[in-house]
């Protein structure tokens, strides 16, 4: 195809699964790749801000949910955000910000984890909640799905391991200095949730 | 003109400022209200968009006022900004003041 | 990714999970994750020669590859309870943050003060962008002393351009236009307008266009 002046196709090279690309979008800002908007959030554009905020919103969301208590996530992810705005310029890798602003999320959510922690709260309610995962059908119709609920189903502590391990990306030492925990006992949880997982996954192949 | 009920002087001035041709936005050039935070690292983070405010230092023959300003692209950034800058002198000498030591006008935005 | 089919459906009895400990020789879940976390360096050859092992790593090994695909899934079925979760973050974030140092506006009145902040400039270029099809504006920088009155100044402009786009000719005509803007809203002194672009046409390599 010739290429023709004015054409407006943006071609996002980095498709996000939760994005619907419309075949005339909005505006080619909202279709723009994450080093363009984040490139441009970092220059100070609120607008591209906003967009990275809509696209990584329910990412960064899921995430803290799958490490702090429910009531906490709302301030989790405000909190990302805002430390997000202010450390975008200095991000190198603007296409990267999708996994950077996990990086982020682990940060304020440990940091909301050692809060409760030294407030020695012990909150039965949180135990409880902290269980819970995302909406729920009454039987699991994918492999994603068996295995999130698989993932609500561990004890707390495991969970943690496994998300920060898996997700996140952290090392034993680091996993044991955020949780507080030594790294033995990091090292059985971690264990005990793959292989509860595994057992979880294996049934559906 | 004295009145018990007058506005003080940055709310004079920011709705000066406001009338002054090609000026859309006049912004927050500190926090107005500080809310109650966690932390005084907050407090750093968390100033408020769109708390209108000039900000007025001294008194008497040493005032000094600074503003930030958003102006329309139509006419060139420059022009507006001496404008607003001879609108707040001009309202001050008007109400009988002397002329401030310094007046600060930062065009943060425009368009 | 895995090749996992999710139309697939849980086989009735479970069957024997390969992690089940009573397969292993003299190795628990517990080393061997960890072996798979040390990227199995230093290789082990009684782990590297057992099959059952091997088997066990292996399932470790898609359960790993498997987790970025959970959590998406999660998120993509994440509900905020309400909308004003974003306006909360918007609110929260100060522009001023971005302000950038400040451009000198001359008066003939010695006790003005007036500027334009380098946010502002970023601004306007980003806006005469935006009125360029096939092309976004990512980056912009002002290299010079343009703290200074009537500074020299060069802006360096990195873009981004969509698949379909004249390249060459909406660079110049953008870079034209970008020159247009400064001169009209600041007094500095532009002697070069850079516009760099990135094609997504092509890989992420960065190519200069003066």
């Amino acid at each position: 195809m010739p290429p023709s002046r004015g054409a407006i196709r943006p071609v996002s090279d980095a498709p996000d699964p939760g994005l619907v690309s419309p075949l005339f979008p909005r505006s080619p800002l909202h279709d723009a790749d994450d080093h363009a908007v984040a490139s441009r959030a970092a220059d100070g554009d609120v607008r591209a801000f906003e967009v990275l905020v809509r696209r990584h919103g329910a990412l960064v969301a899921a995430y803290a949910a799958r490490i702090v208590s429910p009531g906490d996530v709302d301030d989790v992810v405000q909190d990302t955000f805002i430390s997000a705005w202010q450390d975008l310029p200095s991000l190198e890798k603007p296409a990267a910000v999708r996994s950077w602003l996990i990086t982020v999320a682990t940060r304020k959510s440990v940091d909301r984890l050692r809060a409760k922690r030294d407030q020695s709260s012990i909150d039965e309610h949180d135990v409880e909640d902290s269980a819970d995962g995302p909406a729920q059908t009454a039987v699991a119709s994918s492999l994603d799905e068996a295995l999130s609920r698989a993932l609500s189903a561990l004890p707390e502590d495991q969970r943690r391991c496994w998300v920060l391990r898996e997700v996140a990306g952290l090392g034993y030492q680091e996993i044991a200095d955020e949780l507080g925990l030594p790294v033995t006992t990091v090292r059985g949880l971690l264990a005990r949730s793959r292989k509860a997982l595994v057992r979880e996954m294996e049934a559906w192949r | 003109m004295t009145d018990a009920f007058a506005d003080d002087l940055p709310t004079e001035l920011t709705r000066v400022l406001r009338n002054v041709e090609g000026v859309h936005t006049v912004y927050a050039t500190r926090p107005v209200v500080p809310t109650v935070l966690a932390s005084v690292a907050e407090a750093v983070r968390r100033e408020p968009v769109g708390m209108h405010q000039v900000s007025v230092e001294g008194s008497g023959a040493d005032i000094r006022i600074t503003a930030n300003i958003g102006v329309f692209d139509g006419e060139p950034a420059p022009d507006v900004c001496r404008r607003a800058h001879d609108a707040i002198v001009d309202h001050i000498v008007g109400r009988g003041d002397p002329q401030p030591v310094a007046v600060t006008v930062r065009v943060g935005r425009v368009g | 990714m895995t090749g996992s089919d999710d139309t697939d459906r849980p086989r009735p009895d479970g069957g024997p999970s390969p992690l089940d400990e009573a397969a292993f020789e003299g190795h628990s879940i517990e080393s061997l994750s960890d072996y798979l976390d040390r990227d199995r360096q230093p290789a082990d050859p009684t782990i590297e020669s057992s099959p059952a092992a091997q088997h066990a790593l292996a399932a470790l090994a898609r359960l790993r590859a498997v987790a970025p695909r959970v959590l998406a899934s999660e998120a993509d079925s994440y509900e905020f309870p309400h909308d004003h979760w974003i306006t909360r973050i918007l609110d929260q974030i100060s522009v001023q943050v971005r302000a950038g140092r400040d451009i000198p506006v001359a008066h003939d009145v010695p006790t003005a003060v007036l500027s334009i902040t380098e946010g502002a400039v970023r601004g306007v270029v980003r806006d005469v962008g935006d009125g360029f099809a096939g092309m976004l504006v990512e980056r912009v920088r002002l290299d010079g002393d343009i703290e200074s009155p009537g500074a020299r100044a060069v802006v360096t402009v990195d873009i981004v351009t969509f698949a379909g786009t004249d390249v060459a000719a909406v660079g110049e005509e953008f870079g034209r236009a970008v020159r247009s803007a400064l001169v009209k809203h600041t007094e500095l002194s532009v002697t070069d307008v850079v516009v760099r672009v990135r094609d997504t046409g092509l890989t992420d390599e960065e190519v200069r266009d003066r």
